[in-house]
Formats: C-alpha cells, sequence, structure tokens
C-alpha cells in the first residue's frame, strides 16, 4: 500500500475486452486501487457492499440494470461513493441526464488514460469532471427551449406508488430504502411537476395515463 | 379448397339450397292441392253419373211396372212384354238396359242379342272380375253398384263402366243399366296431365331464374376476387420494391461509410504503428509521438463509429427514453438549421412499447427533415402529451404550409410518400398521423392509443 491512502476504485462494464483494459491501465498506477471489476449493474452493488469503494466508475448501456438506473441506487445504497460515468456517448442528454441522476462525472471511453485518472482523481476529491469534448457539449447551452423537467426512474417508481394510494412508509418498504429518502423523492417530484398535494400527484398519474386499468 | 373458394361455396350453397327447398315446398303443395282437386272432381262425376243411372233405372222400372205388378210369378205373356219395352228402352248412344235371370240366364242385352238365352254367370270382364255374379248380387241385396269393364256399343272398345242394378224378385230377375266412365277418367287423366305439365313448367320457370343467379353470384365472386387480389399483388409488389430501394440505399451508405471512412482510418493507424515499431526498434525519440498519433486515428474510428451506430438507431431511446432522444434530435436540428424549437414533454418515461417509441422518434426525425427541406420555418415546437385514451405528438412550424394546392384546414391522412411511411409505421400500432396545413405552418400530429403503453409498476420502470 502506498502512501496517501489510494483510491479505492470499483470499475463496471459489461464488454470484457473494456473491462480488461481499464483495469490494467488503472493498476499500472500507484495511488489508484482497483478494488473490483463487475460485469453488471447488481454484481457492483452487491461487490460495493464488500468492498467500499471511493469511486464507480460504470459504463451507461448495460443490459439487465442500466448504469443510469444503478446510479440511483448506489446513492441510495452506498451515499459515500462517488459515480463517474464511463461512456461511449458524447450527447448532451446523456450528460445532463447523468448529473441529474446523481453522477459526479462522466468520461468518455475513448479519452487518454490520463484524463481518466484525473477524472478518477477529481471525483475522489469531491468534486467533478467532465471530459473535455463533454464540457463543451454541456456549456453549449442547448438552443431547444426546454419545458418539462424529467423525472428519475426513481422518483418516477415513488410517484406510480404514492399516486396508487401507498404511504410513504409502504413506499419505503416496497423500494428497500428509507422513509426519509422516500420523503426527499417526494418533494423533488412535487417540485418537478409543480404540482402541492399527494391528491394532485395521484390526480396527475390518472390524467397521463400512468395508472388506471381502463383503457 | 382455398378460403376463398370456400366463401364463394358459402355464398352459392344457400342459395341454391334455398331456391331448391322453396321449389320442392310449393310444387309438393300446389300438386297435393291439384290431386284433392282433381280427386274432388272425379268424384263429384261418379256422384253425377250415379243419380244420373238411378233416375235411368227408375224410368225402366216405371215403364215396366205397368205390367210387372199385375203380373204372376210365372206370367210368360208379361214376361215377354217385359223384354220387349227393357229392349225399346234406351238413352243415348250408349245407353241400354240389360236383365238377366239369376240364374246368369241373359233376357235383355240390345246391344249384344247373341248373349239372349245364354247363361253368362261364368263371365269375367279384364281384371277377372265375375260381373254377372256380382250384379246379381247387388240386384238380391235391394239394389246397387259395381264396377266393371265391357265393350262401349259406340266405339267397340273396352270401357270402365258403372252399373245399377235392380232386383225382379218375383221373378227371379236382375234388372240393370249402366254408363261408361271414360269420359271421367279421360277427363282426369287430362287433368293429371295439366298438373304434371305446370310442376314440369315451374321446375323450368325456377331453373331459368336459379342458374343465372348462380352463375351471377360466381362470376361476380371471382371478378371481384381477381380484382383484389391484382390490387392486392400490385400494392404488395410496390411495397416490397419500396422496402428494397430502401434497403439498397441504406446498405449501399452504410458500406460507403465503413469503407471510405472507418476502413481508411484503420489502415492509416495500421501505417503509423508499422512506423512507431520500426522507430522503436532503432531507439528513434519520437516513437512515443507516433504511438499518440495511432490512438488519435483510433479514436478517430470510434467517433466514426458512433456516429454511423446513431444514425442507425439511437441508442438514447433505450437508455434515456423517448423525450431525451427527441430532445437530441430537437438539439441537432436547431443547430443545424437555426431553427428554434420548443420541446414540452412528460416527465415521465419507460411509458410505451420500445417500437412505438421507435416509431414516434422516427416521426418526429422525418418531421423535422420536412421541415428543415421545404417549410422555411424560422421556430419549431414538439409537444407530446399523454392522457388516459393514449399519447399524442403534434409537431408545428410558423412556415409556408404546403402551399395554396396542399393547404388543409383540418387534419387529414398525409399524401406524401415520406409521411405515409410514418403514418403505415403508426397504423401498425392502432394509431394515426394526420398533418394539418396552412400558409401560417404545418401541424402535423401523431396518435399512438393505450395500447402501447406498457403496464407501469415500480418494478416495470425500474427494469427498463
Amino acid at each position: 500500500m502506498s502512501q496517501p491512502r489510494a483510491i479505492k476504485v470499483l470499475v463496471v462494464d459489461d464488454h470484457p475486452l473494456v473491462l480488461e483494459g481499464i483495469r490494467a491501465v488503472l493498476e499500472t498506477y500507484d495511488h489508484i486501487e482497483v478494488v473490483g471489476a463487475a460485469s453488471s449493474a447488481r454484481a457492483a452493488l452487491t461487490l460495493a457492499g464488500r468492498t467500499a469503494p471511493d469511486v464507480v466508475m460504470m459504463d451507461i448501456n448495460m443490459p439487465d440494470l442500466n448504469g443510469l438506473d444503478a446510479v440511483e441506487l448506489f446513492r441510495e445504497q452506498h451515499p459515500a461513493t462517488r459515480l463517474l460515468m464511463l461512456s461511449m456517448h458524447d450527447s448532451r442528454e446523456y450528460i445532463s441526464t447523468s448529473v441529474m441522476y446523481g453522477a459526479s462525472g462522466y468520461v468518455l471511453k475513448d479519452v487518454s488514460t490520463s484524463e481518466i485518472v484525473a477524472a478518477i482523481e477529481a471525483v475522489a476529491a469531491g468534486g467533478t469532471y467532465f471530459s473535455a469534448g463533454v464540457s463543451d457539449a454541456l456549456l453549449q447551452r442547448g438552443t431547444t427551449q426546454k419545458e418539462y423537467r424529467p423525472l428519475t426512474t426513481r422518483e418516477q417508481a415513488v410517484l406510480l406508488l404514492l399516486a396508487n394510494g401507498k404511504s410513504n412508509k409502504d413506499v419505503a418498504r416496497t423500494l428497500d430504502i428509507s422513509a426519509r429518502t422516500v420523503e426527499t423523492h417526494r418533494k423533488n417530484i412535487k417540485k418537478k411537476l409543480g404540482i402541492a398535494t399527494t391528491a394532485g400527484l395521484t390526480r396527475y398519474a390518472i390524467e397521463n395515463g400512468l395508472i388506471g386499468q381502463e383503457n | 379448397m382455398t378460403l376463398r373458394h370456400q366463401i364463394l361455396a358459402l355464398a352459392v350453397l344457400p342459395l341454391v339450397i334455398a331456391i331448391l327447398a322453396i321449389t320442392g315446398l310449393v310444387t309438393s303443395q300446389s300438386t297435393d292441392l291439384a290431386r284433392s282437386g282433381i280427386a274432388t272432381f272425379e268424384q263429384n262425376m261418379l256422384k253425377a253419373k250415379e243419380i244420373e243411372l238411378l233416375n235411368y233405372t227408375n224410368l225402366a222400372l216405371s215403364a215396366i211396372a205397368g205390367v210387372y205388378d199385375k203380373a204372376g210369378p210365372d206370367d210368360a205373356a208379361a214376361k215377354r212384354d217385359v223384354i220387349a219395352i227393357l229392349n225399346s228402352l234406351s238413352y243415348g248412344p250408349d245407353g241400354y238396359f240389360f236383365a238377366y235371370e239369376y240364374d246368369g240366364t241373359n233376357l235383355v242385352l240390345p246391344p249384344l242379342p247373341s248373349f239372349v238365352g245364354g247363361n253368362w254367370l261364368d263371365l269375367t270382364d279384364s281384371d277377372g272380375d265375375f260381373l254377372i255374379v256380382n250384379l246379381i248380387a247387388r240386384a238380391r241385396e235391394g239394389g246397387g253398384l259395381h264396377r266393371y269393364k265391357w265393350p262401349k256399343p259406340s266405339t267397340g272398345q273396352i270401357a270402365d263402366k258403372l252399373s245399377y242394378a235392380v232386383g225382379l224378385d218375383k221373378w227371379g230377375w236382375m234388372l240393370g243399366t249402366g254408363v261408361y266412365l271414360d269420359d271421367v277418367i279421360g277427363q282426369t287423366a287430362a287433368a293429371n296431365a295439366d298438373l304434371k305439365a305446370s310442376i314440369d313448367r315451374t321446375f323450368v320457370l325456377v331453373a331459368m331464374i336459379t342458374v343465372p343467379a348462380v352463375i351471377g353470384v360466381f362470376l361476380t365472386g371471382i371478378l371481384l376476387n381477381l380484382r383484389e387480389r391484382r390490387l392486392a399483388d400490385s400494392k404488395l409488389k410496390e411495397l416490397t420494391q419500396r422496402i428494397i430501394d430502401t434497403q439498397e440505399e441504406e446498405r449501399s451508405r452504410i458500406a460507403r461509410e465503413l469503407h471510405d471512412g472507418i476502413s481508411q482510418i484503420l489502415v492509416g493507424v495500421r501505417y503509423l504503428l508499422d512506423l512507431a515499431k520500426r522507430k522503436a526498434r532503432d531507439g528513434a525519440p519520437d516513437a512515443l509521438a507516433t504511438i499518440e498519433r495511432g490512438a488519435d486515428g483510433i479514436n478517430g474510428a470510434i467517433k466514426e463509429v458512433r456516429r454511423i451506430s446513431h444514425d442507425l438507431r439511437p441508442g438514447m431511446l433505450d437508455d434515456l427514453g423517448l423525450t431525451a432522444a427527441l430532445e437530441a434530435l430537437a438539439n441537432n436540428f436547431s443547430e443545424r438549421t437555426g431553427i428554434k424549437v420548443v420541446l414540452k414533454s412528460v416527465a415521465f418515461r419507460n411509458l410505451m412499447l420500445p417500437e412505438a417509441k421507435t416509431a414516434l422518434y422516427r416521426v418526429a426525425q422525418e418531421a423535422f427533415t420536412n421541415i428543415e427541406r421545404h417549410a422555411n420555418a424560422t421556430e419549431v415546437s414538439l409537444l407530446i402529451t399523454s392522457a388516459r385514451s393514449g399519447l399524442q405528438m403534434l409537431v408545428s412550424d410558423n412556415g409556408c404550409g404546403f402551399g395554396d394546392a396542399g393547404a388543409m384546414e383540418e387534419f387529414r391522412p398525409p399524401r406524401g410518400l415520406g409521411l405515409r411511411n410514418m403514418q403505415e409505421r403508426m397504423a401498425h400500432f392502432g394509431g394515426q398521423l394526420e398533418v394539418r396545413s396552412s400558409p401560417d405552418g404545418t401541424t402535423l400530429r401523431a396518435r399512438l392509443p393505450k395500447s402501447v403503453y406498457l403496464t407501469q409498476t415500480p418494478q416495470a420502470v425500474e427494469h427498463q
């Protein structure tokens, strides 16, 4: 072990070649310790429980559970862990969505190894990092005037449960999260949708065809 | 037997069966009616003949009464007189009286004088009937009718004859007279023949109606069939050709991009790596820089692949959902064209079947392409709303519309090929695509029914 303490990194990618490549490169750096490599987000969640990584570096596009939804789960289950997205996509929408879901950084897969290391360092230190191409995309304000605020996957799940008449406690039990987290989600949902009451949330869900059996 | 033939058979068979059944019913009823009519007619005729016979017999009896009543049982003179009277009595060409003794000896038979004096008790007619025996029996019973065959004097032909016989018991005589029934039988037969002819006529008539009707139905069916098939065939051909054309175009485009783009980049990288290898072997100091250039080349190739793959299918649709993919599309569009886009959408995602999502995305893509090419617009609005009935997407621009020729105040199904393709995409999911156009701009409306919605459960949302 080196001084000071090495940054513990968990790498998640469903492509074995990429996973191995990144791992091999990172292991050449003394101040970075690869504590695990997982080929799926679910495996990574389990592995994170054992290895307590400082940074999880994760692909977005994965089968079963995609990287963005996994970010939310990581935020809930391992709030101390910082998330760095590693992606092939350089579109603004990917990046902004990643930020919305709680990622601290976003690097493209085709950047140099040193940039990846810089990203890991920045994120581990509590900052954010976006690779050069990505920052351009972020800075270049969308010319599109966007008149909606998308919910995250978790928020949508909470909305559905609340609209179905579930209490905070029920929601917490169903989703295996704390009641506090549910309350946070509820507040965020109300803010995003501009709805003040729970009854309003139910009406919103029915009117938008999210719930209700009738076709 | 194909389905078409089955349908045709189903159309023709009931027709034929119905016609046959109706014909059969009508025929059997009219036959019954006619038969009973003929029977009644025959009976009436016979009744009239009977009454006639009775009258004749009474006439004869009263003619001989003067002699017979006064005569004794063995009064030979009286008997002679009565025979003379009976021989002289006649009516019509075939009306005469006959008399026999109860033992069968003939006494009077004007048409056949040779019979007189002979015993004819054993005489039978052509049917084997002992007619004299039977007539005598009727006479002894007090008078009655008997029917048998006997030569008709006027024609000499054997004919049916109905006779009435009464007894002159005092003398042991049977007295009778008969009428020939051939006229009755002839008339009945004629009526029967008429009936048969009328039935035959009915059948011919029915056949004349049925056969053309069946042929008509058949031919119409075949014609419709042919027309429909030809139409379907040509439509299918057109569609197939369109698919093949599009596919070929797409393939050659991808092939070109792979060959001219990525392949060339990779070849370049290969040369660079070759060079770097030689430099490294020779210990040249700039080997590293060459490898760096090679890595840059590979990054270029990665970017190129990303672009091609995105063009083929936007992965964002699956990763981030329709709204995000449309936002990217809108951003691309407005950066390229300088046209402002306002995007308003729903806050949630994973609402629809992935295929429906793709279809809607393609519709928006086509709409943007059309606006860029034709509309001359400065602002576009993309509005997605979800309701209990389904999802709606409106793409409106403030451009010039379709021009006078294409102005449409109301939403109508589109006419252009590109939009028609989009319409087919929507129709596949039970949705619709309509266009409204005016000089102030064009609005395209795509609608998908609730059936494309996924069941919304927290689990389903998270597993998408």
